[in-house]
């Protein structure tokens, strides 16, 4: 798979990007019936205890650099 | 002129001091996996740990380790491990404490995690987890039929009783505990349903699963097949998944589903930064890049008794660079959509393939990522069926 084609899969793979759309999620379940593991887990992340330090920022991920990395 | 290219100068000299400030500033993580003791009391079929020969780590040896680490990183994980790491007696663990405690910094973050086998664990163990907030993982593998089929007394005896009787201590005392299974061609025999059920009726809640590698430490490169571990942790997803039952925490599944949500996973494997935070320290000082690595002196980053941890981690230190160089290069190989979840998985995987297989792969877990990755979003209404 060339760099661009790569590029293209990895956009396909949605992940919330901040805390904000995290919330947006946990707020389209939460009165549905079960999902208590999504439910949970989400209620976790967001919990005021939660390194927030840790979020990753996608928008400055580091691309891996096929050029640049030696063989 | 000559004044200006003097403040031009102090300029310099300025920026350079608070750009090393400012480094120094910037939070560290450590988490040392601590071989203190290379012997066993168990002799595991699939062990890669040197348990035949009885080396030990000398109180002047612990007393430096602990030492330096507090004086290098703000947050320092001390992973107790071995061999067996409780043969080394309470007394060496009260020493280190004692240590943590004198040379603690303020705002300094210092966690105690200790990987048994669980056959050890006495009243006076649980009493000192207890005082001392240790976070034990005990080494159980499922049902006796699965447990004795590898985690074995030097006699041939099956250690599934005594790893039991450890446990009611732990939890009648209400230490901090999980168990590690290692998922072999006898617990996929067993099934997941069977596997998860044991955990459960035994009131044991948090459990992490690892498959069995190679143990290339004695020459052994036997190991349950990729695809018969992808098979059953999926099938552990989905059983797990339809309990639906939150107190149940799967650890490698629990981090992919933090992964999927956006945030750390909060195990080596998955958060991709591991170079220079994992280390593996050996009885004698040793520095490893982790303690998968250990059997590899191309792995060493240096000792403790003769450096310090700001030497041994210094950017610039020749197998460090090597380290992360070789890093990049198998991260190159690999043309995975779901890299930013796993983060290319642990280094050691994508050695063991290139080295003991020859070629060149993934980390092992894609469809296992897959799977999860797709149900989590079709119930986030993300997708539709």
């Amino acid at each position: 798979m060339g760099e661009s084609n790569l590029r293209d899969e990895l956009e396909k793979v949605w992940v919330p990007k901040d805390v904000g759309e995290l919330e947006g999620l946990l707020l389209t379940i939460q009165n549905e019936s079960g999902k208590k593991i999504l439910k949970h887990k989400i209620q976790q992340i967001l919990r005021p205890d939660w390194d927030k330090q840790e979020w990753p920022n996608w928008d400055n991920r580091e691309w891996p650099n096929w050029i640049d990395n030696p063989d | 002129m000559e004044v200006h290219r003097q403040q031009q100068g102090e300029e310099r000299v300025h920026n350079a001091t608070v750009k090393v400030q400012a480094d120094r500033y910037v939070k560290r993580s450590l988490s040392l996996i601590m071989k203190v003791v290379s012997t066993c009391n168990l002799a595991c079929r699939y062990c890669d740990a040197d348990i035949y020969s009885n080396r030990r780590m000398s109180l002047d040896t612990l007393s430096q380790v602990i030492t330096k680490a507090l004086n290098y990183a703000d947050y320092v994980e001390f992973i107790w491990h071995g061999g067996e790491p409780l043969l080394m007696g309470i007394q060496f663990y009260e020493k280190a404490v004692e240590l943590q405690k004198r040379y603690k910094r303020e705002g300094q973050t210092i966690v105690n995690t200790l990987q048994t086998n669980g056959t050890l664990i006495s009243q006076e163990w649980v009493d000192f987890f207890k005082a001392n907030d240790f976070h034990i993982g005990v080494s159980l593998d499922g049902p006796p039929e699965v447990h004795n089929a590898n985690r074995i007394f030097r006699n041939g005896q099956g250690s599934f009783e005594q790893v039991m009787r450890g446990i009611r201590l732990l939890k009648e005392n209400g230490v901090n505990f999980g168990v590690l299974a290692v998922i072999t061609k006898e617990t996929v025999r067993l099934g997941t349903k069977r596997f998860l059920d044991f955990f459960i009726e035994n009131g044991i809640f948090n459990i992490g699963i690892l498959p069995q590698r190679p143990a290339l430490n004695i020459g052994r490169t036997d190991a349950l097949p990729r695809e018969d571990f992808e098979k059953f942790a999926i099938e552990l997803f989905d059983y797990w998944y339809s309990l639906d039952d939150p107190r149940i925490r799967i650890r490698e599944i629990d981090a992919i589903l933090s992964r999927i949500l956006g945030a750390r996973g909060g195990v080596c494997i998955f958060d991709g930064d591991c170079i220079g935070k994992y280390l593996g320290i050996t009885p004698d000082g040793g520095v490893y890049h982790c303690d998968e690595f250990m059997f590899d002196e191309r792995y060493k980053l240096g000792n403790v008794r003769e450096q310090t941890f700001e030497e041994i981690l210094n950017p610039m230190n020749p197998k460090l660079i090597r380290i992360r160089l070789e890093d990049l290069k198998t991260k190159k190989s690999i043309s995975c959509k779901y890299s930013k979840i796993c983060n290319y998985g642990c280094p050691k995987d994508r050695y063991v393939l290139s080295r003991v297989y020859n070629k060149e792969g993934t980390c092992g877990w894609c469809n296992v990522i897959d799977h999860i990755y797709k149900r989590v979003m079709k119930d986030l209404g993300k997708i539709k069926e």
